[in-house]
């Protein structure tokens, strides 16, 4: 068992193949040998901690990333698993939060079914639509505006 | 909450790198520092998206993005793949959103129900076989009547410019055209020989001297008045002969893939000849069975003969046959279809519109059918077909084609073989039942023979169709799907 220490001060007691699937963690396991002082990760809150556990949990016994990159890239796909979906579907703020924290933590799958998330979420929307998603401010004239829109009409839909 | 205040701009990146493509021009329209961000990152976003439209299990993100190919070199090649196939569509291009555009446009043309793509009608002689060279800007016919003639592909299509040509005395009628490259392969009226030409500009100098053409050598000390360098100047779309292959009467057929010929005699022999040099060698003679029929395809490694039984594939550098795509004893109904004959068009443009405007392309939106296959073959006892074709041998094959590991045959009885993995066939690592389908087609009474060649470009995206007759009709200004 592994224990970990959110920003919060909050402990979480996890088994190691479970806290291994995050990079960094396995990092610090191995460098640290066996240890029974709780692992800081000091950039992390208690919220978001337990969900990303909660993915590492269903993922335990998925087979490890391979180590190229290439090979890695070459398999991925704009797909998310329907168990990711439903575990994603979250509040915007803590879809970021687990986004920045599986970077942090080097939990590349997590990383992507966020990022994919995200994108998915753009996808098929007018600029104005986007725009009151994710509360941005549009500071174009007019005809900054409507210059850009010229020059990507091409890739409206018809 | 804005991702760019919620997030570090490397995972901003990632994200923006798993949108399509009209999602990306979309965020840059977002706000200006939205749309600083997209620009700024142009090249790495629209590299990658490149990438991924043209084969999205290659899809890269974020900062992968920089590994793969973004520098101008890479720009241009992956340029001149799609170019040669549509010149006109991809010129022009200087960064990686316009390579998108482009390709953009191309697929959700052919994706409508109806796509637009044009008809251009070449007056040439009576054709019999029609290749065009789509880099040289060539479109070479041997005809019924006989001769050899090359044209220019961008001249008038009503009145073509005729570049260089041979009577029938030296090419007889209903020759033979292999081409490939600038290598063209014919028979002429010498029996049993097949000759290998070359576009001159092609051979090197030494050949050339050889052959006793008079070629503008800078070394050779001769006048050089503008009058000299005009005559001494190869002329585009010339062909030199580089020889005459000696073969017998007993030669079904041969196929030019560059480099190699392969030619098929019915005598259970067959040839590789290596046309890489200005002087064509003999590689290796098969010993194949009997029962050749003429047909046979070439990818870089094999050849694959059509037989009376199925088709035979040999690996050419060895000369080992790899086994024969023949029986396949486990297929059930489910490897069947069939497909009704789709309603005959009614005239081609040209037959029914004035021809006032001779060179303008005539717009074919109306020519797009759609094919529906049903399963199952039509006669409702697929149990019996299924038994009687898995062994090829019940029907008489022609034509082959080969692209990576598919196989696509066509049978006289009107039945097409796809195999989606033949070299794992051939090896016996898959089940036929899982790679093999048979689609059965309407036998057609047809009124007219159609001599068509359909190429597909080295990525597969693009395919062109060239008519007898009719010539040339090309999808998206250049192409027909």
């Amino acid at each position: 068992m592994v224990v970990l220490e959110t920003s919060d001060s909050e402990r979480f007691t996890v088994d190691k193949d479970v806290a291994e699937r995050s990079v960094l963690i396995k990092q610090m396991l191995d460098d640290l040998g066996d240890t029974d002082n709780p692992i800081p990760l000091p950039n992390v809150t208690s919220n978001v901690l337990k969900k990303v556990l909660e993915y590492c949990g269903h993922h335990r016994n998925d087979p490890a990333p391979p180590a190229d990159e290439a090979e890695e890239s070459r398999k991925r796909t704009t797909d998310i698993s329907e168990w990711d979906q439903k575990f994603i579907s979250v509040d915007q703020e803590m879809l970021f939060e687990i986004i920045l924290a599986a970077n942090y933590l080097d939990i590349k799958p997590l990383l992507d079914v966020g990022c994919k998330t995200v994108a998915n979420m753009i996808k098929g929307k007018t600029p104005e639509e986007i725009r009151r998603l994710f509360n941005i401010q549009n500071d174009f004239t007019p005809e900054e505006e409507a210059q850009i829109r010229k020059e990507n009409e091409w890739a409206e839909d018809r | 909450m804005d991702p760019l205040v919620a997030l570090p701009h490397e995972l901003v990146l990632r994200i923006l790198t798993y949108l399509d493509l009209p999602a990306l021009t979309k965020v840059e329209l977002l706000s200006r520092t939205w749309n600083a961000l997209s620009k700024f990152h142009s090249r790495l976003l629209w590299a990658a998206q490149a990438q991924a439209m043209d084969d999205e299990k290659m899809r890269v993100t974020g900062l992968e993005a920089r590994q793969v190919g973004v520098t101008d070199a890479d720009l241009s090649a992956a340029i001149d793949q799609k170019a040669c196939a549509m010149r006109d569509t991809w010129t022009g291009i200087g960064d990686w959103k316009e390579y998108c555009k482009r390709q953009y446009l191309i697929t959700s043309n052919l994706a409508r129900e109806h796509p637009s793509f044009v008809s251009q009608e070449f007056r040439t002689v009576d054709a019999w076989r029609l290749r065009v060279d789509y880099e040289a800007r060539l479109l070479i016919v041997t005809s019924i009547r006989g001769g050899l003639f090359v044209y220019d592909l961008d001249s008038s299509p009503s009145t073509p410019e005729l570049l260089w040509s041979r009577n029938g005395e030296e090419i007889g009628p209903y020759a033979h055209l292999e081409y490939s490259k600038g290598t063209l392969a014919t028979n002429p009226s010498v029996e049993g020989t097949i000759e290998i030409w070359r576009r001159t500009e092609l051979i090197g100098a030494e050949k050339l001297r050889a052959l006793g053409h008079s070629i503008n050598d800078p070394d050779s000390g001769r006048s050089t008045g503008a009058r000299d360098t005009k005559q001494a100047r190869i002329s585009p779309g010339t062909f030199t002969r580089l020889g005459r292959l000696p073969h017998d009467n007993s030669v079904r057929g041969f196929h030019l893939r560059y480099h190699t010929l392969c030619v098929v005699s019915e005598m259970r022999r067959a040839w590789v000849w290596d046309l890489s040099t200005d002087d064509p060698a003999l590689v290796r003679e098969l010993e194949i069975e009997e029962g050749a029929q003429g047909h046979l395809e070439q990818d870089d490694d094999v050849v694959m003969f059509a037989m009376t039984d199925g088709y035979h594939i040999f690996n050419k550098a060895t000369g080992q046959m790899l086994g024969k795509i023949r029986y396949m004893p486990d297929l059930t109904a489910r490897n069947f279809s069939h497909l009704n004959n789709p309603p005959r068009f009614n005239a081609w443009p040209h037959q029914r519109e004035t021809r006032k405007k001779k060179d303008t392309p005539i717009p074919l939106d109306d020519r797009h059918i759609s094919l529906e296959l049903k399963p199952g073959t039509s006669s409702d006892e697929s149990h019996l077909w299924a038994e009687s074709l898995g062994d090829m041998a019940s029907q008489e094959w022609g034509a082959g084609m080969l692209c990576g590991s598919i196989m696509v045959g066509v049978s006289k009885e009107g039945f097409t073989v796809i195999v989606s993995d033949w070299p794992r066939l051939l090896k016996n690592q898959v089940k036929a039942a899982d790679v093999v389908s048979f689609i059965e087609c309407d036998p057609q009474d047809s009124d007219r023979e159609v001599s068509a060649t359909v190429e597909q470009d080295e990525a597969g995206r693009s395919s062109r169709a060239i008519g007898e007759e009719v010539s040339i009709q090309e999808r998206q200004r250049k192409v027909q799907g």
